[in-house]
């Protein structure tokens, strides 16, 4: 699996899995890849809901450069 | 009076000509009027008159444009309308076709509303086919709008509530008054140089034309359509509409709307997740359980024509053909066996000695040569005589043809 990929993309990835499981007839092999792969993908998803940090920045220009400050930024 | 040289119009010429010249020089114009009489038909068109101090005129609002306007038409009411003029050719009567209504007090604003519309309409800014795909689950959104008031606080209530895997970048911006559309344009064009945020979310509380000019600016409404990350608008109320809605990937009627179309709730998204890790081990069972029954199948099958059996098969054709070639052999010999007997009987029957038994005696000349003919011996010749048990030897004495 690619290292750098979205929760969307995981997430279409694994509906793409199943559906495909569900349409084609998969030899045994290729069956288990796509098992083991969607596996991977749904915990990677869970783990990604899961994972609550500080969530809120405020970008701030300066200069022709922002700055990212967390939290709600109230002047 | 002369009339030949008169140019003579039928009255639907006339009418129709007319109605020519009122469609083609007097589309989209505005007038100014007070509203005396309103009424809304069964069919969902509207008749109307309008006047001002001196004249009055009749108007029609057809039903498409009736659900779109600006304000709802009440009789008293000093208002500004968009229309056409026209003729209603059957009755030669003078008619205004409205397209549009706003209240008189804001109609320096609206004019302008209406021809910036139209123009970005024209260069095919508000088309849905330009419209860009929202993400479906976002990771990383914007919010460009004001860092005080209830809308941020919505928002991120929401946001927090619903989706706290999701990471906001919030971008403070002024969201009326001079300068404000411009800072707005500012945070959008942040937004997409930095690729921080895969949707934006572009939001304001409700207020007035006036209040909500800003997102009327033409600079704004073009970097709505250039930015490369999809924007949902979130502004005013729902019956607020600026073109930065128009011009916007999604219309949200009001900001906790736009909020809630981002951020598709965490609890659907686990519940979909588990759907989908359902759907895959019950496929993989059902998969498996698919090849062991084609595997028992194929195995059944083996066994059916396993190599004894086969061989077995071929060993009992083998004893039939090999039965039946010896039964031909065997009709074979019999028959010859009849056939030589038959002629060694015949053969038997032929046999000189036979004859001789039976008192026939074989002559033959002193050479030993048969005799047959008459021709073959001589008056006086010797002849031998054999008989069944020896031999006598003579003399001819008379030759008689048996003709004579």
């Amino acid at each position: 699996m690619p290292k750098k990929i979205s929760f969307e993309e995981a997430f279409m990835e694994l509906e793409k899995i199943v559906n495909s499981m569900e349409s084609d007839s998969l030899d045994l092999n290729k069956m288990l890849g796509f098992f083991e792969k969607g596996i991977k993908l749904s915990a990677k998803c869970h783990k990604e809901l899961n994972d609550i940090q500080s969530r809120v920045v405020t970008v701030i220009e300066k200069n022709n450069k922002f700055i990212e400050k967390n939290g709600l930024d109230i002047k | 009076m002369d009339i030949k040289n008169q140019n003579i119009f039928s009255v639907s010429q006339i009418n129709n000509q007319i109605k020519y010249y009122l469609e083609k020089n007097y589309s989209n114009i505005w007038i100014k009027a007070e509203i005396s009489s309103y009424k809304l038909y069964p069919s969902g068109h509207a008749y109307l008159t309008l006047k001002d101090e001196t004249s009055e005129v009749s108007a029609i609002i057809f039903s498409q444009y009736i659900s779109k306007l600006n304000i709802i038409p009440n009789i008293g009411m000093d208002v500004l309308v968009l229309c056409d003029l026209s003729l209603y050719t059957y009755k030669g009567k003078f008619q205004i076709k409205i397209k549009n209504m706003y209240v008189a007090g804001e109609g320096e604003l609206w004019l302008k509303y209406e021809k910036l519309k139209q123009l970005l309409q024209k260069d095919g800014l508000f088309d849905h086919s330009v419209k860009k795909h929202l993400p479906k689950y976002p990771q990383k959104i914007g919010i460009i709008t004001s860092s005080n008031g209830a809308v941020i606080q919505d928002i991120l209530n929401i946001l927090n509530r619903r989706a706290p895997y999701i990471k906001c970048y919030i971008f403070p911006v002024p969201v009326q008054g001079s300068g404000a559309s411009e800072k707005i344009v500012n945070a959008i064009d942040i937004a997409n140089r930095h690729g921080l945020v895969e949707v934006i979310i572009l939001a304001r509380g409700g207020g007035t034309i006036e209040d909500l000019w800003s997102f009327n600016e033409e600079k704004l409404i073009r970097s709505i359509f250039n930015s490369s990350i999809p924007i949902v608008t979130g502004i005013g109320h729902e019956t607020d509409n600026t073109l930065s809605d128009f011009v916007a990937d999604y219309r949200a009627p009001t900001p906790s709307v736009a909020a809630e179309i981002i951020a598709v709730d965490k609890i659907e998204i686990i519940q979909r997740l588990s759907f989908l890790q359902d759907r895959l081990i019950l496929n993989c069972q059902k998969n498996i359980k698919y090849f062991q029954h084609r595997i028992d199948l194929l195995a059944s099958r083996v066994m059916l024509y396993k190599p004894k059996l086969i061989i077995d098969n071929f060993r009992q054709k083998l004893f039939k053909k090999q039965y039946l070639l010896e039964l031909y052999m065997n009709s074979i010999i019999d028959r010859k066996i009849t056939k030589i007997e038959n002629i060694s009987n015949k053969l038997h029957l032929l046999h000189p000695k036979k004859l001789l038994k039976r008192g026939y005696v074989i002559a033959t000349d002193k050479n030993n040569k048969l005799i047959c003919k008459l021709e073959d011996v001589k008056v006086n010749e010797n002849i031998k005589l054999q008989l069944i048990n020896g031999s006598i030897t003579t003399k001819i004495l008379k030759k008689e043809s048996r003709d004579a």
